[in-house]
């Protein structure tokens, strides 16, 4: 009984290139354009805390996006602030997938018995808060300094993640959960089953593989959510503190020199935050459509 | 029915009482506390201790959280630590204001995401077709707080005295002005919103307009404006009512962001600025208002689900659907 090679998959879920539409192609450029700004910008801009001895100059052939209050270069600060919005938004949706993929596979297996109960009640009490109002009020307890969490410090930036992530888990983990259900169901699940596969190599092997495009392809729209929610956070003044940039506390310093004419420190880290969140929306509904194409077939 | 909805309230009380001990262990596990936003600088041991004993927090932990739920029962929600006032109070003066600029843009926005969304299905893959679905996506990406943003430069900087693009008016005081005053954050918070319904509605018509019993009400000769009338918006209705109250999910945050930026007195505004002056008890008692209203929320739009559906009705009475 060494025989545990599994028959031919039904559905081959293989990444290829499949013929995208032109909303498609839109969100493919709109985000390799926030991706360069995030990889590379912070490269080619040099230090964001240098004062360039100009208060609020307008964007020009100097600064491209102009300067703020404090004199900094603002084309440096929104490049920073886009790789740590994008790093947070990628930590948060991880570490997420990280908690609630093995809960909905486990969810899913045991679909109707009270292992799924357990779970689901569990993710449903996390449902019932509004994400951002949780972690506005953990954050607004703990203080927007480290926390303490038994040996481990957690800086402001840490408990951002953390927070995104937990609000996260239900929706990962209910996607994780229907694919598995309908999963089980197929013939080589039961193969296995009577070959004498153990359970954990069941689900944690062949089920897993087969239920995680359509979960990642949730997960790529979620980073789009979490780069938003990340900015809304640090727009308060309750997320990413400064001196460290990140898009929303870049937008929360520029309101009060808004009406002062600064538009473009307003602006323009917005425009960045839409073209990402546009980006990570238009390219994961492709993603989706050639899921399901790829599905149908 | 009534078995579902006792059920179903059962659960609200339940986590909502989750929520409030979560709430309570919280407060007194965080480092400072009331107690230091109280007493400021370097306070002498007798001063922490006289307003230690104010505020109970000498007596044994369950003798405090037993009080804390007793208070919370009665509505007595404490003193607002930097004014002074009873927060039952600060929220009867918050609250009206939140509400009235979360209905206002939630009327506003599902009567233009219904609209849009139902002529997008009508007139699949015409111009006004690719209008909707291109406006959709970029609207449903803004950052409700940007734009509202976006919206005070405009407003405030270069189009002045047209619209008020700060602070806010009672309505009691000047009817009119409050209205004004209502329309640059109702549109800022719900765009969003009112995009995501008029994708949803327009997919869902067009997946019934697909369906046999579709093909065969056309085939026995019912009239077009009939079959859209009683047919296909009847039943893509249903997926859309889901959305139209996933967005007073949406509504509670997007008060806060949009009521920052306007300069609002509601709701939103004063958890922010709560918690960036301690004033716990305040804080506390906006978050579980703002709790409580989205759960309450949530309950009503499954209920409003199992009144639109016929099929989950049946399933209900029969005792199929779990």
């Amino acid at each position: 009984m060494v025989m545990t090679r599994v028959p031919p998959r039904s559905p081959a879920v293989r990444p290829r290139l499949p013929r995208l539409s032109a909303l498609t192609w839109t969100g493919v450029v709109l985000l390799l354009l926030f991706l360069v700004l995030a990889v590379i910008g912070p490269m080619v801009a040099g230090d964001s805390t240098v004062r360039t001895g100009e208060t609020l100059a307008a964007p020009g052939t100097a600064y491209l996006f102009g300067t703020d209050h404090l004199q900094r270069d603002l084309f440096a600060r929104t490049a920073e602030g886009a790789r740590v919005s994008l790093l947070v938004a990628v930590a948060g949706v991880g570490f997420g997938l990280v908690v609630a993929v093995p809960a909905g596979l486990v969810a899913g297996y045991f679909g109707g018995r009270w292992p799924d109960d357990v779970i689901m009640r569990v993710l449903e009490a996390l449902q019932a808060l509004p994400l951002f109002v949780f972690a506005l009020f953990v954050i607004g307890v703990t203080g927007t300094g480290d926390s303490e969490l038994g040996p481990l410090t957690l800086t402001s930036t840490a408990k951002v993640v953390l927070l995104l992530g937990v609000g996260f888990i239900p929706y990962f983990a209910r996607v994780t959960r229907s694919a598995t259900l309908v999963e089980v169901q197929e013939d080589y699940v039961d193969a296995l089953r009577v070959l004498g596969v153990p359970r954990w190599r069941v689900i944690g092997g062949e089920i897993l593989v087969n239920v995680l495009p359509p979960v990642l392809v949730q997960a790529f729209l979620w980073i789009g959510v979490a780069v938003f929610a990340e900015s809304a956070l640090s727009f308060l003044g309750l997320g990413i503190q400064p001196p460290q940039p990140s898009l929303g506390n870049i937008l929360g310093d520029a309101t009060g020199y808004m009406l002062l004419g600064a538009w473009w420190y307003s602006i323009i880290p917005g425009l960045v935050i839409l073209v990402a969140t546009i980006g990570f929306n238009l390219v994961g509904d492709g993603l989706g459509d050639a899921l399901d194409a790829d599905g149908r077939r | 029915m009534l078995r579902y909805v006792g059920r179903r309230v059962a659960g609200l009380a339940l986590v909502l009482l989750i929520v409030l001990t979560l709430v309570f262990f919280m407060l007194r596990a965080a480092p400072g506390g009331a107690v230091d936003a109280y007493l400021g600088m370097n306070p002498t041991p007798e001063k922490r201790a006289e307003v230690e004993h104010r505020f109970g927090l000498d007596q044994p932990l369950w003798v405090q959280y037993a009080k804390f739920l007793g208070n919370l029962a009665s509505g007595d929600l404490g003193n607002s630590l930097f004014s002074d006032r009873p927060v039952s109070a600060i929220i009867g003066e918050r609250l009206p204001v939140t509400l009235e600029l979360s209905l206002a843009a939630f009327l506003f926005w599902v009567a233009v995401g219904l609209v849009a969304g139902a002529l997008a299905a009508r007139r699949r893959d015409s111009f006004v077709d690719g209008c909707v679905r291109v406006i959709s996506v970029v609207a449903l990406s803004i950052p409700s707080f940007w734009l509202a943003l976006v919206l005070v430069v405009v407003f405030g900087l270069y189009i002045k005295g047209v619209l008020p693009s700060s602070g806010w008016t009672p309505f009691t005081q000047n009817p009119w002005d409050n209205l004004r005053g209502v329309v640059l954050p109702a549109f800022a918070l719900g765009l969003g919103s009112g995009a995501i319904i008029a994708r949803t509605l327009r997919a869902s018509m067009i997946e019934t307009a697909q369906t046999d019993y579709v093909s065969f009400a056309r085939a026995m000769g019912m009239s077009e404006r009939r079959l859209l009338r009683q047919i296909t918006l009847r039943n893509a209705i249903i997926p859309t009512a889901t959305v139209i109250g996933l967005m007073l999910g949406v509504f509670v945050s997007g008060t806060v962001l949009v009521e920052n930026v306007f300069n609002i007195p509601g709701i939103g505004q004063t958890i922010v600025g709560s918690f960036r002056q301690h004033d716990y008890p305040l804080a506390i008692a906006c978050t579980l208002i703002t709790a409580s209203v989205f759960l309450v929320a949530n309950l009503a739009v499954d209920l409003l689900y199992f009144v639109l559906n016929p099929r989950i009705r049946a399933g209900f009475l029969n005792g199929t659907a779990r």
